[in-house]
């Protein structure tokens, strides 16, 4: 019973045990799951962290990499700020170069003098000025000159042509106006670049004694650019208007008027020193000068290629204009000091404005004439190339060398069909080049030969025959044993003849012209 | 030796004709040009010559001149009669190698039409001229050629419906081909021509050549059902297909000396050259301008036109032979003024003005309707004003004001109602198919023309 008892309790025993044990397995179950949870729990946050200071890595790298922008950029505005602080200073310094001081008009070298009184106009009438200053516009006078005096003729006005000292800058040299015009009642002033048409209006007439008549530059082409730097440079607090810049190249004014020019002298436009038409332009902007807006063809210039058509105008202004499109950039000229080196210079359109003139004036004479200046051709590699003479006319320059391919070849124009006289002519745009230059003329890219080549010959002319109408046709001119140059191409379309040629010897028939 | 001169240096040709070479040559020399300096030139040549001179000064065209000198020549009992261009010029010994030519010809043919020269072709070789002949050997046919008394026995005289030039020679060619009467040519190369030197040279002849050409053409078709042909003893044979002129039966070949004004009568003549004998084509505004310009303006010295176009041409060619000193062309259509004016030779007295009242313009100024009265501005008056563009009216009233004393109006496109008022304010000189010609009437105008200032 006892053992039985015994069994039983142990079974008990051993049952609670087993109960117990159990329990105590589910404990640590859920311990171990819960365990298992809060590993989990850990990964997880760790995992969070990590992914976040991955992040937090990441937006550092691209700050990081934003910041070296921003110093780079910051890097590079400093150095264009210096840039152009130190582009700033070496203009301003240019220009106070250039702002020379102002001279006394009792300075004899400083002052102008009347070259020409060509046209006596009555006394305190109207005078028509024109300022030479420079090589390139004594040239040009000798050209236009005949072109004014007829125009004063026709108008009954005076003619003056003063001689300005080259030292002195455009401004002063029209302060420098101021004693010559002072005693007119009237006065018109003209470069000397401008050439006047026959039975152009009188401009007195069409410009009133109140006002000052001049073509507003900025209605026909952009200005706006111009207008804002040279508010800058006077310090305007209202940028000057584009529609109101003039241009200063025709001047139609009176005695009314004499205080601009006075101003100019005194030279209190800018501390800057202004070229003439920004000085002109800041001084009207806050002066109460009326200004008359002149017609565009009382001071025609030509903006485009297009424009360069004298039958647009009664005054054609050449200005800063290219004939064409010029086809080189820089022109080369002898160094000062004597020796064979050259220097470059930016090759500018009044390098080039001789032939362009003389041409005008040919037609406006009834002569069918094209001349073609230096820009105009093309030059092969560094034998051939556009040069600058002493006096600053741009020619063709051919070094000597074997006669190979031509050095110099172009302007490529269109030519109607006729017969063609072509001159090689000097810088003066007068006189022959040298006869001895081997040239050939072609047309359609050299496919066509209109004359073989061969020296030009005496009076550096030749005469060529178009059947048809020619497109791209050229003068070519070839390398020799000496170098050469030319000023220009003159082309000239002979009137049709057909002539036939004198017997070259014995006695001509008697024929019903000869027997007039 | 009939010749026709119009702008062309006579001297060449009469140059190249020796006098003494066993042939007595007498000279029909017409003129039909205008310029000066050649009728005094000409004046001296056939003064010093044996000649028959006829300076009719106008355009009246070559048939008519060719018909006038064949009869001359005939009438005058001339052995041979030559039709010679006054573009062409005979080699040395060439004339008298000719005239040998055709005088044995005349013995050995006596019933022959026509014989023509070759020489060698000039000039340029552009449409206007040569073309694919252009420096070679040609046959002439009518520029060098003697007609004989067979032809005009046959066929009788030029069809002077053909004006100013081109298409008789082959008209008169192709008459002689359907009555078979003879051809000859002599094959040797005597001579060159510069062939249309004159139409090439002259710009106002040569605008207007287009038209009058077609014209011809078209007459041409008209009468023989295709195009000229006959080129010479080596063209191409014509596309004439019909073998009586107009296809009609009852029209023979023959034009005879009292048939030369009106060959084939109303039914067939040409109705547009009722004004040709003075230069002018009908039914074409341009050469009614030029020719109003001519009757009433000429020696005018400056002409102002509103509105550039085909006027322009014939204004900008009228006033070069005139000698004028200014011709003002305004237009409000800058691309088209560049266009008209591109196309004319650079004349120094041209001036071309792109203004627009509306918009800024090339000459914009102060005024407020430059268009209209830019003129104005200049203080120059106009011995003539055509009035052919925009804002007409307001351009009619200022041109009162701009005109000379003795300056005229031409108003173009009149045949409006809104013009009518017009006649108030001029006094009417002409009406023409597309101009009103007028004068400034003081009575009407209630101010002196050329008296007032300009505004």
């Amino acid at each position: 019973m006892r053992k039985v008892l015994h069994r039983l309790q142990r079974l008990l025993a051993s049952g609670a045990m087993l109960e117990a044990g159990k329990r105590a397995k589910a404990e640590r179950n859920v311990a171990l799951a819960e365990r298992d949870r809060a590993v989990e729990e850990r990964d997880k946050a760790r995992a969070a962290a990590e992914a976040m200071r991955a992040e937090r890595d990441a937006s550092l790298e691209e700050r990081d990499k934003a910041r070296a922008a921003a110093e780079a950029m910051r890097a590079e505005r400093d150095a264009s700020l210096e840039e152009r602080d130190l582009a700033v200073r070496e203009r301003d310094h240019a220009l106070r170069q250039i702002a020379m001081p102002h001279p006394k008009m009792t300075d004899e070298a400083a002052a102008a003098r009347v070259r020409v009184r060509v046209l006596q106009a009555a006394s305190g009438s109207r005078n028509l000025i024109v300022p030479v200053q420079g090589a390139i516009a004594n040239r040009e006078i000798e050209i236009t000159r005949p072109f004014f005096e007829a125009y004063c003729r026709h108008t009954g006005v005076g003619l003056e042509i003063i001689d300005v000292p080259e030292a002195i800058t455009p401004v002063s040299a029209m302060a420098s106006l101021r004693p010559i015009v002072e005693s007119c009642e009237r006065f018109a002033i003209m470069q000397p670049y401008m050439i006047i048409r026959d039975g152009c209006p009188d401009l007195f007439a069409v410009v009133t004694e109140d006002k000052l008549g001049a073509i507003i530059e900025g209605r026909w082409t952009d200005r706006r650019q111009r207008c804002l730097e040279l508010s800058g440079l006077c310090g305007f607090s209202t940028p000057l208007p584009m529609e109101n810049y003039l241009n200063s190249d025709l001047l139609v004014m009176s005695r009314r008027h004499l205080s601009l020019l006075d101003t100019l002298e005194r030279g209190h436009v800018s501390s800057y020193g202004l070229d003439l038409q920004d000085a002109l332009n800041a001084l009207l902007y806050h002066s109460d000068i009326c200004v008359y807006s002149l017609p565009r063809d009382f001071n025609w210039i030509p903006y485009a290629p297009e424009e360069f058509d004298w039958r647009w105008a009664w005054i054609f202004n050449m200005s800063s204009s290219w004939r064409s499109p010029p086809t080189q950039a820089f022109a080369w000229r002898p160094k000062p000091d004597g020796s064979d080196a050259y220097l470059r210079a930016r090759l500018q359109a009044q390098h080039c404005r001789l032939p362009s003139l003389i041409e005008i004036t040919e037609q406006l004479r009834g002569n069918n004439v094209r001349f073609v200046n230096a820009a105009e051709m093309s030059y092969e590699g560094l034998s051939a190339r556009v040069h600058l003479t002493s006096d600053e006319a741009a020619v063709m320059w051919c070094g000597a060398a074997a006669p190979e391919g031509p050095a110099i070849f172009g302007p490529y124009l269109d030519l109607p069909a006729g017969r063609w006289s072509v001159s090689l002519l000097g810088p003066d745009g007068v006189t022959a080049a040298d006869p001895r230059i081997v040239v050939d003329v072609v047309h359609d890219s050299g496919r066509n030969t209109v004359r073989p080549r061969g020296p030009i010959g005496p009076g550096a002319t030749i005469e060529i025959v178009l059947d048809r109408d020619a497109t791209n046709a050229e003068v070519r001119m070839y390398p020799g044993d000496r170098a050469y140059a030319v000023g220009c191409i003159r082309l000239n379309a002979c009137s049709e003849s057909h002539a036939p040629e004198q017997a070259s010897s014995g006695p001509r028939p008697r024929t019903a012209a000869a027997a007039v | 030796m009939v010749v026709i001169s119009y702008n062309a240096d006579p001297e060449p040709l009469f140059r190249s004709i020796p006098l003494v070479e066993g042939h007595d040559v007498r000279f029909y020399v017409f003129l039909h040009g205008q310029d000066g300096a050649l009728r005094t030139r000409l004046e001296t040549i056939t003064s010093a010559i044996d000649c028959r001179y006829f300076p009719y000064g106008t355009n009246r065209g070559v048939a008519r001149s060719w018909n006038e000198g064949l009869l001359a020549s005939f009438n005058d009992g001339n052995e041979a009669t030559l039709l010679v261009n006054d573009d062409i010029y005979f080699y040395e010994g060439g004339f008298s190698a000719f005239a040998n030519f055709v005088l044995s010809e005349t013995r050995r043919v006596p019933e022959f039409g026509v014989v023509s020269a070759f020489g060698l072709e000039t000039g340029a070789a552009n449409a206007i001229g040569a073309g694919k002949f252009y420096q070679r050997p040609h046959w002439q046919g009518g520029a060098c050629m003697a007609v004989g008394r067979g032809a005009i026995e046959r066929i009788g005289y030029f069809d002077q419906n053909f004006w100013p030039a081109y298409f008789e020679d082959a008209d008169y060619f192709h008459r002689l081909e359907l009555q078979h009467v003879p051809m000859l040519w002599d094959e040797r190369i005597l001579l060159e021509h510069n062939r249309s030197r004159t139409v090439r040279t002259d710009f106002l002849l040569g605008r207007l050549h287009r038209e009058r050409n077609r014209r011809n053409e078209q007459y041409y078709i008209r009468k023989w059902g295709g195009l000229r042909g006959w080129g010479g003893p080596d063209g191409p044979p014509g596309q004439e297909i019909f073998t009586y002129p107009f296809n009609d039966p009852s029209v023979g070949c023959m034009i005879p000396l009292t048939a030369v004004e009106a060959p084939y009568g109303p039914k067939y003549d040409r109705r547009d050259l009722a004004r040709s004998a003075a230069g002018v084509l009908g039914n074409s505004p341009p050469e009614e301008l030029l020719w109003l310009l001519s009757k009433h303006a000429g020696g005018a010295r400056r002409l102002l036109e509103w509105g550039a176009g085909e006027n322009t041409a014939i204004m900008a060619g009228f006033a070069y032979a005139q000698g004028s000193e200014l011709l003002l062309s305004i237009d409000h259509r800058a691309v088209h003024l560049r266009t008209v004016i591109e196309q004319l030779p650079r004349y120094p007295f041209l001036h071309a003005r792109f203004i627009d009242a509306e918009e800024l313009s090339e000459t914009g100024s102060d005024l407020d309707s430059a268009y209209v009265a830019y003129p104005a501005l200049l203080g120059i008056r106009f011995d003539v004003v055509v009035i052919a563009g925009r804002w007409r009216m307001e351009c009619a009233v200022l041109a009162r004001k701009l005109l000379e004393p003795d300056g005229f109006v031409l108003f173009q496109d009149w045949k409006h109602r809104r013009y009518e008022v017009l006649r108030e304010l001029f006094r009417l000189v002409e009406e023409s198919d597309e101009f009103l010609v007028m004068r400034c009437d003081p009575a009407k105008a209630g101010f002196l023309p050329g008296k007032e200032a300009p505004p």
